[in-house]
């Protein structure tokens, strides 16, 4: 889509997208300078994209170039060839928690509230409010609730998800939901436990020089990789050289 | 005398998309563009090297969803209107450009790449092109493997063993189901693999699969050969961990081979090029312009004007291509050689779609690099992952860590502000799912049906491409429909069996909308016994 596409645009959907890409505009904006600022703002987010992406992403997204929006999402009508709409609620009336690893650094948790307890929560007068308490554990195992250490965030009663920090990588995380009332905390929710891995190579932790050399031929700097913790040790880093 | 062990891994994957609903779908022509560009000129090639006597030993997965588009006699009629529509455009090409000999030229090439592609589709394979790949199969040139049953990229459903059991068993029944006997591979979507995966893949009779590096690099110890010698997990399954090197040379446009001044462009195409008049019936419906698939220009370097694209320029691009992959080969084996006193084994993985599709002159080059490593008398050996394994025991026993070939090695692609939303639907639908098998455990007739088609729901709305195409941002209002599609056909059949309230009609419908698994059996839910789970508890140092 270009800029005369856009422009064939209703305002309200022009606006929809300027919204979307965070475009800032005001109601006396005109329609041909918002289909401007949102075909750069989309522009501009496609480029920070590619610049992000590695070699086996880019390659992938060649796949699915043919596309009816080009990246203007949310202009059409999703229905089927029958005009039903594909409507799904966007909470589920339960209280559950779930954390997801997205890398040795940051995890996502999403969450939900059940309406009763929300109601039982705002009813109460001393309802101080409610955090996500972060457990660093000893051991993977579900059961286990040995806490190394643990930290808080505090989240808002209409909160539903969070990117958490996460401050060590080779150990095991799993969260809670708390609410506090008259400054008793009450678990709410709690989500299983997550493995965090290392994040970076065991390389230095021996001596054989033989699989070092080897390691450096696999590649190690050409893998596209984050790497925490340990980072490239200076030892191989001095091995590339050679 | 062989100086190491070079494994090719090709992965064809797309997402499954069908549309009986609609005469034309845009989305449809992602498959259509992938069998004219990649699988066909694959086989072609494969059938040249065949035909010379040139052995060759490559590996290829092939996706569930791949595969049920492949079979399917909606998608394999639309195909062939779909290049009976190209040659009708080639035909005019080859007027319209009957006083420019350097485009004529292409025209011709591809009114003849459109019409083998035709003939090889509709006699050759009769409409199946996976005939083409089972060919080779059967003649031990190929090891085919699959992938999870709708690529779900696994480490997003760690806390659903039954989700993540049923997306491998249902990949597993259907390669069985198509080719005839059970896989011994499994290839993990975007590599996708986090601690305990093997215990899954074991269960379904799975043997090996394959990693980004640093799944192998990064484990809790160091593998002492890297990547070039395949290493096993603590329950035996074989883990190949990819090279990233070579594979850099060959993805990388860049760096690599495809961004070559002389091969042809991938972006410039006649369908943004030619006035609306004229290439309107070739395009999409209300004149958006899409590609065609008829491209005149070499990517032509850093200057804004490109030159026409020179055929025979890009096939001597190609033989220097391939020399050079195959010398860079060499030297990397002679020297791991030395390192490790034995025969290093090198894994190459590419999506397959890259050779073709996006890198026209791929299919060529792979060619090309099968014969120069032919013409080696065997001091680099094609080998396919069974066959090493058969050769050589895994080289040590080592728990590989949390990886995936996305962006930065881990999940963000597949998790971030324009796709975390997505899995609290797709947790949520699996729980309902894992309930509902609970509650009906043996049912039949309409019930049974429901059941099936919830299951199926289920498997699709888990597909790494939606979130994957949502970051993206190239064709996200399609990836947003088919997550909402399938959590609320799947919602509204939990709802009806919980009410009674059952539309058969709607349950028709979208039986033959989403037709894919027709033999899935809503039991792969079946709650798990905490077992599995206990033994997915690994030990991080």
């Amino acid at each position: 889509m270009n800029v005369e596409q856009l422009n064939q645009l209703t305002t309200e959907n022009l606006r929809h997208l300027a919204d979307h890409y965070d475009v800032d505009y005001s109601e006396d904006t005109e329609s041909y300078e918002l289909a401007e600022m949102v075909f750069e703002a989309v522009d501009e987010a496609r480029a920070e994209r590619d610049r992000s992406n590695n070699n086996a992403v880019s390659v992938q997204e060649k796949k699915f170039e043919v596309g009816r929006d080009n990246g203007f999402a949310l202009t059409e009508v999703i229905t089927d060839g029958d005009g039903e709409t594909f409507s799904i609620d966007p909470l589920y009336a339960d209280t559950r928690l779930v954390l997801l690893l997205r890398d040795p650094a940051w995890a996502y948790a999403y969450w939900e509230i059940a309406p009763a307890d929300i109601q039982r929560l705002t009813n109460e007068e001393g309802f101080e409010g409610l955090f996500l308490r972060v457990y660093e554990l000893q051991t993977g195992i579900a059961s286990s609730r040995e806490a190394v250490s643990s930290f808080e965030i505090p989240v808002q009663i209409d909160d539903t998800s969070w990117y958490i920090n996460l401050p060590n990588q080779g150990t095991y995380y799993r969260i809670a939901l708390i609410a506090v009332v008259n400054g008793v905390v009450d678990s709410l929710a709690q989500s299983d436990t997550v493995v965090v891995p290392l994040g970076a190579s065991a390389l230095d932790t021996g001596g054989d020089s033989t699989s070092d050399k080897v390691l450096t031929e696999s590649g190690l700097l050409s893998m596209q990789v984050e790497t925490y913790e340990g980072r490239v040790p200076q030892r191989i880093l001095s091995l590339l050289d050679e | 005398m062989s100086i190491g062990k070079l494994m090719l891994v090709l992965h064809a994957h797309l997402p499954f998309v069908r549309h009986p609903e609609y005469e034309h779908f845009l989305e449809e022509s992602w498959l259509f563009e992938a069998i004219s560009e990649t699988y066909l000129p694959l086989l072609r090639a494969m059938d040249r090297l065949e035909a010379d006597a040139v052995p060759f030993r490559l590996c290829i997965s092939i996706s569930p969803t791949l595969s049920s588009m492949l079979r399917d006699e909606l998608l394999q009629q639309r195909y062939l209107r779909h290049v009976d529509l190209c040659l009708e455009l080639a035909e005019k090409e080859l007027d319209r450009t009957a006083s420019q000999p350097e485009f004529q030229n292409l025209a011709r090439m591809y009114y003849e790449l459109y019409s083998a592609n035709r003939l090889d589709f509709e006699e050759k394979y009769s409409r199946n092109v996976l005939k083409g790949f089972d060919y080779h199969a059967k003649r031990g040139r190929l090891e085919l493997i699959t992938t999870s049953a709708t690529h779900a990229f696994l480490p997003m459903y760690q806390s659903y063993p039954e989700a993540i059991g049923s997306q491998i068993h249902a990949a597993v029944d259907q390669h069985v189901e198509v080719f005839g006997k059970a896989p011994k591979g499994f290839w993990l979507p975007e590599c996708g693999y986090h601690p305990g995966l093997e215990h899954y893949l074991r269960d379904a009779g799975i043997e090996y699969f394959f990693t980004a590096a640093h799944a192998v690099v990064f484990a809790h110890e160091k593998p002492h050969f890297g990547v070039y010698k395949p290493v096993a997990c603590p329950n035996g399954v074989a883990v190949f961990g990819r090279d990233a090197a070579s594979a850099n040379s060959v993805w990388s446009s860049d760096e690599g081979y495809p961004g070559d001044p002389n091969y042809r462009d991938f972006y410039r195409d006649i369908g943004y090029d030619l006035p609306l008049d004229y290439i309107g019936p070739y395009i999409h419906e209300n004149d958006v312009r899409i590609p065609t698939g008829f491209k005149y220009y070499a990517i032509s370097g850093k200057q804004p004007e490109k030159w026409p694209y020179d055929p025979a320029a890009a096939r001597e691009t190609v033989a220097a291509h391939s020399e050079n992959f195959v010398y860079k080969q060499r030297r990397l084996m002679g020297k791991l050689g030395e390192l490790m006193g034995s025969t290093p084994v090198v894994t190459s993985p590419y999506d397959a779609e890259l050779f073709g599709h996006w890198w026209f002159e791929g299919p060529m080059w792979l060619e090309s690099v099968i014969r120069k490593i032919h013409a080696t008398d065997g001091e680099i050996e094609l080998v396919t992952p069974s066959q090493v394994l058969k050769e050589e025991a895994p080289a040590q026993t080592l728990q590989p860590a949390f990886s995936s070939w996305g962006n930065n090695g881990y999940s963000e692609v597949w998790l971030d502000h324009t796709n975390d939303w997505v899995y609290r639907h797709t947790h949520k639908a699996i729980e309902r799912m894992i309930d509902l098998v609970d509650r009906y455990p043996d049912e039949s007739s309409l019930r049974e049906r429901m059941l099936n088609h919830a299951a199926r729901e289920v498997l699709l709305c888990m597909s790494s491409d939606w979130p994957f195409i949502m970051r993206a941002g190239t064709n996200v209002s399609y990836a947003l429909r088919r997550v909402r599609e399938h959590v609320h056909n799947f919602t509204r059949i939990y709802d009806s069996l919980s009410s009674g309230d059952i539309s058969t009609d709607w349950l028709t419908k979208i039986e033959k909308r989403n037709n894919i698994f027709p033999n899935l059996d809503y039991r792969i839910f079946r709650r798990l016994s905490s077992t599995i789970e206990q033994s997915n508890v690994i030990k991080m140092r």
